[in-house]
């Protein structure tokens, strides 16, 4: 029998329906993966309201879904999948977020975790000196004009090109690490001046580089497919588009707030501003967020490149590849079978991953019997995830599954209840060695203010949207 | 004293600022959003002349916010003072025009990404109440 929390009315052990009827002008359902704890939680929340007004969009298909590591956001709740159809439906700013494709490239290396344990503080060092991180960080890749649109088009393979990487990289990026619709006419001066300095920096907030290792493995199968055996050392890498990205949106939320009376569009949120995806506004924000997109797998490029240097200079001769890179904030057209027919759509994921099960045609050779690797960050605290995409999240959530861990404090709410530098002492107890700009925005991200990524994992996996493949436990930490 | 005060948001920050007057307000936002980003400056001091405009006021307090988020994060600049001189209906759009003094921002202590439209809210009553959330 169905159970009701609140609004909420459970479908499926891991699925629960927020009816159309919740809120005035839903056109589809919510559909929240998540266990009945965080049902409970969620049932109070913001973030219901807010899986609620992304289902008043205009061209919605199937569901406004919400993966487990759903949190408030502003507009989209975080953690919140949407498909609109490109023929009649709309993109928005808003539901992609400030920070374009924030995302998370993981690096294996031919290190085991005995090679690095004793050395782990002067890596760590070595890694905050070498990259760039923190307030203001400027990197040190100096960008003409000229150079800032090639890498609004080319992306990582911009980087690869000059030299900061190897052609191996592109194929283990989502879209080989450039979206093709980028176009830097769509591009503001303002966007430009905030990114030309910012190439090759990790940047601050949430953002961090992870010496960390494999400490279980599930499948044994799928992480050999992936290069991650136990006690492979990795390097996690978490950054996005900086300062253009940000400012990209700004820009185009104000131009979709004009557009939207013209186009006959309310939404419930402003910060939902939208236009239809084939409008002159939309076709120039897919434009723009494509170059902004690129610019982050250009920065996440650059970013290895000066991890693999670091790296190769504390052990000479090493090997370190990129496991696979992904996207958590970003839109893109993809063809998806809803109701029986293929459809093009506009999918959008704000702290959301792409998780494409095996045989897919966008997958690299490598990986293409197995499925995506999906990456999903926990804190600096306790592990991180390595999962693989299914076909049942191709069937149930146009590909999505989660990104990440969640907050569970606000940073105000983690400053106050933990002392960052109280935080670096206990967990170098536990063998982690941690390196922030400030005690505070340590205390921000503590272990304590996200949700135990373990159990977002759970919930994505007892319901089918993807395999677990390994654990990752951190060593060394820098947080930007 | 400060007139302004920070509030809990799930993932970011909202900041609630007050003055007498709309030109008040708008200006103790804009130093909250300074003080916030924690801006230290140096050196000699500019005096820039700022327009903002939207439809209506929340609008208006997220566009003069993020043309003030601009001047920290791409112009590195400190706000040394801000004086909204005059906020009023002109045809169909309100205008805040402003007057700042910038120096050299030295460092900042918080990233501000954008002022987002989610919460923005003016309240018109004794005092001018703004309320704005912040992607931090």
């Amino acid at each position: 029998m169905s159970k009701q929390v609140g609004p909420l009315l459970q479908r499926a052990p891991y699925q629960y329906e927020l009816p159309e009827t919740y809120k005035k002008g839903m056109r589809v359902p919510g559909i929240l993966w998540v266990n009945e704890a965080a049902a409970r939680l969620i049932a109070d929340d913001q973030s219901l309201d807010q899986v609620a007004n992304v289902a008043c969009l205009p061209g919605i298909v199937g569901a406004s879904h919400a993966m487990p590591d759903i949190h408030a956001g502003y507009g989209f709740p975080i953690g919140g999948v949407a498909a609109f159809r490109t023929d009649s439906g709309v993109i928005s700013p808003g539901g992609v977020g400030y920070d374009i494709n924030c995302g998370v490239r993981l690096m294996k290396t031919s290190l085991r975790v005995e090679d690095v344990r004793p050395c782990i503080e002067e890596l760590t060092r070595r890694l905050q000196r070498d990259v760039p991180s923190g307030l203001a960080s400027e990197g040190e890749v100096s960008l003409s004009a000229a150079d800032l649109r090639d890498v609004m088009v080319q992306g990582a393979g911009w980087a690869v090109n000059r030299g900061m990487g190897e052609t191996e990289d592109l194929e283990f990026c989502e879209d080989r690490g450039a979206m093709q619709a980028a176009d830097p006419d769509a591009i503001s001066e303002r966007a430009a001046k905030r990114g030309r300095k910012q190439l090759g920096t990790l940047g601050s907030g949430n953002h961090f580089l992870e010496v960390c290792y494999v400490d279980r493995v599930y499948d044994n199968g799928l992480a050999e497919a992936f290069g991650l055996r136990h006690h492979t050392v990795c390097v996690m890498i978490h950054s996005g588009s900086r300062g253009f990205g940000h400012q990209v949106c700004t820009d185009y939320i104000s131009t979709m707030l004009k557009a939207m009376a013209k186009h006959g569009i309310n939404v419930p949120d402003r910060q939902l501003a939208c236009a239809p995806f084939d409008s002159d506004e939309g076709q120039r924000y897919y434009s723009a967020m494509a170059c902004a997109a690129n610019f982050a797998w250009a920065n996440r490029q650059v970013l290895a490149h000066l991890v693999r240097g670091v790296m190769s200079s504390v052990f000479p001769g090493i090997t370190v590849s990129t496991v696979y890179d992904v996207a958590h904030n970003i839109a893109r057209v993809e063809k998806h079978v809803v109701e029986g027919r293929p459809l093009e759509l506009i999918v959008h994921r704000k702290g959301a991953t792409k998780a494409l099960g095996p045989a897919n045609s966008s997958l690299p050779g490598a990986y293409s019997r197995y499925g995506q690797p999906i990456l999903v960050p926990g804190d600096m605290g306790r592990y991180s995830y390595v999962l693989a995409g299914t076909l049942k999240a191709e069937e149930e959530t146009f590909g999505s599954t989660c990104h990440g861990a969640g907050r569970l404090l606000s940073r105000e709410a983690a400053k106050k209840s933990v002392d960052g530098s109280r935080l670096r002492a206990v967990l170098l107890d536990r063998g982690i060695f941690v390196l922030g700009t400030s005690n505070a925005s340590l205390a921000e991200e503590a272990p304590e203010a996200y949700k135990d990524v373990s159990e977002v994992v759970s919930v994505v996996v007892d319901a089918g949207l993807a395999r677990t493949v390994t654990r990752l436990v951190p060593m060394g930490v820098v947080k930007g | 004293m400060s007139e302004y005060r920070t509030l809990d948001h799930a993932a970011d920050l909202m900041i609630e600022a007050w003055g007498t007057g709309l030109e008040d307000a708008f200006g103790a936002a804009a130093t909250a959003l300074s003080e916030v980003a924690g801006t230290h400056g140096d050196g000699a001091v500019k005096q820039v002349v700022l327009t903002a405009r939207s439809p209506d006021l929340e609008g208006l307090l997220v566009e003069w916010l993020n043309e003030i988020v601009y001047l920290i994060s791409a112009e590195n600049a400190h706000l040394v003072s801000v004086r909204v001189n005059c906020i009023q209906r002109e045809g169909q759009e309100w205008s805040c025009r402003a007057t700042l003094h910038l120096s050299k921002q030295l460092f900042r202590t918080r990233e501000i990404k954008a002022v987002t439209w989610h919460s923005a809210q003016v309240e018109i009553s004794e005092k001018i109440l703004v309320r704005f959330v912040l992607d931090v």
